[in-house]
């Protein structure tokens, strides 16, 4: 079972407007991560948030995926809760800026956001399969090994999927499984 | 440059105009006459307070002429403008005795806006516009003049900081429901700013910075962003009519947004401000 924790973006504003407030809540949500290691999914949670401008979004969870595609924070399962259609729309426009994703949970269910349409219906079958193998991955949605891996690494990179190395009696080489984080 | 300057403030929204009237002042100070102002904004609230901080900050005096109508001197005083100006500056003019009620849910009084100030700023309003207009309209109004606030306190940045000041209208004696903010700041303005970022160090003058500082991905700085102004412009695009001015320099740039139609024009004025005065109407459907 995976350890969760909720970093309430509310708490901070019901209005978020300048990149300085932004990069503050980023250090603090990047500050709990390193911290508490045994969390392995990060719920970014903007209930309370009425308002945002695409700069706060940005400086905000622009630069947190970047970091987190990039390494430079320590590989966690990332899902926004709490978006209404608005502040919905500042993040969507600043992650397709910045060619990310992001798995947020909606009225409708978990989607991604900023995607691309072969992204998104990649990750509706992850969330059908939910635990699942790269192969059947790639039989689920009908493409190539190569392909269901170039998307999954992306998924992973984004923290909508956990990716776990498995061990099987008998068998050499490295083995990895895909996870929905919760 | 409008220090060591006589302002001449006549009519109604006299800063809206293309040009503004001025004369070199005698005694090279700045003079900023309101005699014959009819009818002010957020835009002149904090020009006028804004210009005074820029003329103390080169040593200058300021002398404030009082409105002949006691109704918009009664104003101005209610919106902090008095308030605000430089301890020294000199009012020539009757006061009226100060009657405050508390508008907090229709107006933000004029304000020092830095980045200590921001994000409260900021929040009130966001639940001003909350208190008068549906949730979707307020979120894309705060967007859009959460950009104003970010870009001043990210490119405006001088001693003196910026001003900011905003009035809800209700539309009960206009029939017009909107909101009118309105930030000026005495930072080093567009053209200059624009200048600093090696892709943009040929830009021929402040009307072509402005032209330019509106369309997305434009900045001053090396990093890949820019995208306040234009973000700006197109949360406006809900359905209600908005207007934008943008003065800084010897150039003004005005848009025009109703849905999804725009129309931008930039031009080069006679009279040249110390920083960028940024001024937004909307008017809700």
């Amino acid at each position: 079972m995976s350890m969760c924790m909720t970093f309430a973006v509310g708490q901070r504003g019901a209005f978020l407007a300048t990149r300085s407030m932004a990069r503050t809540i980023r250090g603090d949500l990047e500050e709990r991560i390193a911290s508490v290691v045994t969390s392995e999914v990060i719920v970014v949670d903007f209930g309370g948030v009425d308002a945002m401008t695409i700069s706060f979004a940005d400086e905000f969870l622009g630069r947190f995926y970047t970091d987190l595609a990039s390494g430079h924070i320590r590989p966690v399962a990332v899902l926004l809760r709490g978006l209404n259609e608005e502040t919905t729309e500042a993040v969507t426009i600043c992650l397709e800026r910045r060619e990310l994703i992001a798995a947020a949970l909606a009225e409708t269910g978990k989607k991604l956001i900023g995607a691309q349409e072969f992204l998104a219906e990649s990750y509706r079958h992850a969330l059908e399969l939910r635990h699942f193998k790269a192969g059947e991955f790639a039989a689920s949605l009908g493409i190539t090994p190569q392909n269901a891996n170039n998307r999954l690494k992306r998924l992973v990179a984004a923290g909508a999927i956990r990716k776990e190395r498995i061990t099987s009696p008998g068998r050499g080489g490295k083995e990895f499984s895909y996870a929905l984080p919760c | 440059m409008l220090v060591g300057m006589h302002l001449r403030l006549s009519g109604r929204h006299p800063l809206l105009r293309r040009n503004l009237y001025q004369a070199p002042d005698q005694d090279g100070e700045l003079v900023v006459d309101a005699c014959n102002l009819a009818f002010a904004g957020p835009l002149e609230l904090t020009a006028i307070v804004a210009l005074a901080h820029a003329a103390s900050a080169k040593g200058l005096g300021t002398t404030f002429v009082t409105a002949a109508d006691p109704d918009v001197t009664a104003y101005l005083q209610r919106m902090d403008v008095i308030r605000r100006m430089p301890a020294d500056t000199v009012i020539d003019g009757r006061l009226p005795a100060e009657r405050r009620a508390d508008l907090a849910n229709a107006l933000l009084e004029v304000s020092h806006l830095d980045g200590e100030t921001a994000d409260d700023l900021a929040t009130r309003l966001g639940r001003l516009t909350a208190a008068h207009f549906s949730s979707a309209a307020a979120a894309k109004i705060f967007a859009a003049v959460g950009e104003l606030i970010d870009n001043a306190v990210d490119h405006g940045t001088s001693p003196e900081g910026a001003f900011i000041a905003a009035q809800v209208y209700t539309g009960a004696t206009s029939g017009r429901r909107g909101f009118e903010v309105a930030i000026c700041d005495t930072g080093i303005g567009v053209l200059a700013h624009l200048r600093r970022n090696p892709a943009h160090a040929a830009i021929a003058d402040a009307a072509g910075a402005l032209a330019c500082a509106l369309q997305p991905g434009v900045t001053g700085t090396t990093e890949d962003r820019g995208n306040g102004l234009s973000d700006l412009l197109t949360r406006l695009e809900f359905g209600g009519l908005a207007r934008f001015h943008l003065r800084s320099g010897a150039g003004l740039a005005t848009v025009t947004v109703r849905s999804r139609w725009r129309a931008e024009r930039s031009h080069s004025t006679t009279t040249s401000v110390h920083g960028t005065w940024a001024w937004l109407r909307i008017r809700i459907p």
